[in-house]
């Protein structure tokens, strides 16, 4: 009855893979969302359109990249290990380059 | 017709469970993809500049962008985000659309569905949703208390719960937003929903609105810039590739061409820090520089030296009228004898841009080094 081991192994691994896959592709859409938004963010910032761009600014720290960073670091990403370290990373340096944003409209507005 | 293995039978309870999930998930990802790639061209052709293929990115992107609200269900959007879309600048005119299904609809059975033409639903899958919407009454006033209240059974526990980022810069971004920019819109709600019609397998709301939002504020700040860049390169169609004489009171002519962008640029040696006024002639329309107040920089090879002016080079000079009057020629201030000379220094290029919407036109000149 060797076979027995093998066929709960591959139930098993069956259900890792699902779950796995179902949990890495929850944070990778949030992170193409990111990414869709941040183009937009940048037009924004490049064209001088202060006020769409701090609008959507806040809106992507908000609900997209705290969003995911949140959802990389809780225990149900723990699934998709080691993918949730790499969204987690993602999502912090979104919200690096949301700073520096921030901080040339700041400028931009205070005029210094 | 192979007979099922125990292993199947294990595992289909587990498995019909979690591929109704996944296949939920790949058709959020799917939509997401189209405007992924639909997004990444209009990101193309917005650098690039072909207003034309704006347009037609931006139709795109729109349709595509309705059909997944109805795929999400309009109302479930609405009970779930109905007060933030309603204060959004941006998100309440995309939703407001969804007005014109109820009015058309309405208009078209008030006339027994003849004789009102269809110009606002062109794509039949948007006419087909918007009936839908209508034949299921999405449009009717509704309590935003109550809906609200109703939606909390559909969130997806804590997953992808949409709630305050607890970043510490919080604070200062949001007084930062209160110091300089105005508040969007007065909250009150506009759209009516039915819970009833709220599809159950909407639990991935938040995913949805994450796709959803990034695209409409994306698509709507491509808008705006178009509308600047237009702005700034609206020019009247007889001034494009027209000539331009550059004259000074010593005698020095150049010519050259207006650009499609209304720019054009004379090459000056750099002497002229000595001529103080030049005209600019085209065709008889004429405007004055005064060339001590744009700033330049002298380049010399051989020794190599490099002197700025005050206001200093790269400076932006505006120009505030064009006329066909006549003006009394610039005094010369100083005579120049032999700038030809052996002493000549490199060029230094001239760029004027015609500037802003006409009547009166604007524009602007630019020292700039020719040399390097």
């Amino acid at each position: 009855m060797a076979v027995a081991p093998l066929f709960v192994l591959s139930i098993g691994w069956d259900i890792v893979e699902d779950v796995r896959g179902t949990t890495a592709m929850l944070m990778f859409i949030m992170e193409e969302a990111c990414q869709t938004a941040m183009m937009g963010e940048w037009i924004a910032v490049k064209e001088e359109l202060n006020s769409e761009a701090m609008n959507l600014n806040i809106w992507i720290r908000t609900y997209l990249s705290g969003q995911l960073f949140n959802l990389a670091d809780s225990n149900w990403s723990l699934a998709a290990y080691p993918l949730n370290n790499a969204y987690a990373l993602f999502a912090q340096s979104i919200n690096k380059t949301l700073d520096i944003y921030t901080e040339v409209i700041r400028k931009r507005l205070t005029g210094g | 017709m192979s007979p099922a293995l125990p292993r199947d039978i294990v595992m289909r309870p587990f498995k019909s469970s979690i591929s109704l999930v996944q296949s939920r998930i790949i058709i959020s990802r799917t939509f997401q993809r189209i405007l992924g790639e639909l997004a990444m061209g209009r990101f193309i052709s917005y650098t690039g500049g072909s207003p034309t293929q704006n347009d037609i990115y931006d139709q795109m992107l729109e349709r595509l962008c309705r059909a997944y609200v109805y795929f999400v269900g309009l109302p479930f959007i609405l009970n779930h985000q109905g007060q933030f879309i309603s204060k959004s600048s941006v998100l309440r005119p995309f939703f407001e659309h969804w007005k014109m299904a109820r009015d058309f609809f309405t208009r078209r059975e008030a006339e027994h569905w003849k004789q009102v033409q269809n110009t606002d639903f062109r794509p039949w899958i948007q006419y087909v949703t918007a009936r839908v919407g209508y034949d299921k009454s999405l449009y009717d006033e509704f309590n935003p208390q109550e809906s609200l209240r109703q939606a909390e059974r559909y969130k997806c526990s804590r997953l992808l719960k949409m709630g305050i980022d607890e970043d510490t810069r919080a604070d200062a971004l949001a007084g930062l937003m209160e110091k300089y920019l105005k508040p969007t819109a007065e909250p009150d709600m506009f759209f009516s929903v039915q819970a009833e019609s709220v599809p159950l397998f909407s639990v991935f709301i938040g995913l949805d609105l994450a796709i959803l939002f990034s695209n409409i504020y994306t698509m709507e700040i491509y808008r705006k810039g178009i509308g600047k860049k237009l702005d700034r390169t609206r020019i009247p169609a007889w001034m494009q590739y027209q000539s331009a004489r550059l004259s000074t009171p010593d005698g020095v002519t150049r010519k050259a061409y207006f650009d499609a962008q209304g720019k054009v640029k004379f090459t000056l040696p750099v002497v002229t820090d000595i001529i103080r006024k030049a005209t600019i002639d085209t065709y008889g329309l004429k405007t004055y520089i005064d060339l001590t107040k744009i700033g330049m920089e002298q380049y010399s090879l051989e020794p190599w030296s490099r002197e700025s002016s005050d206001p200093p080079a790269m400076e932006w000079l505006l120009i505030d009228s064009w006329s066909y009057e006549s003006h009394e020629p610039p005094e010369m201030e100083q005579v120049l004898t032999d700038y030809w000379g052996t002493d000549v220094p490199e060029m230094t290029l001239v760029l004027i841009e015609y500037w802003g919407t006409p009547p009166p036109a604007v524009s602007r000149v630019l020292y700039e080094d020719w040399s390097v």
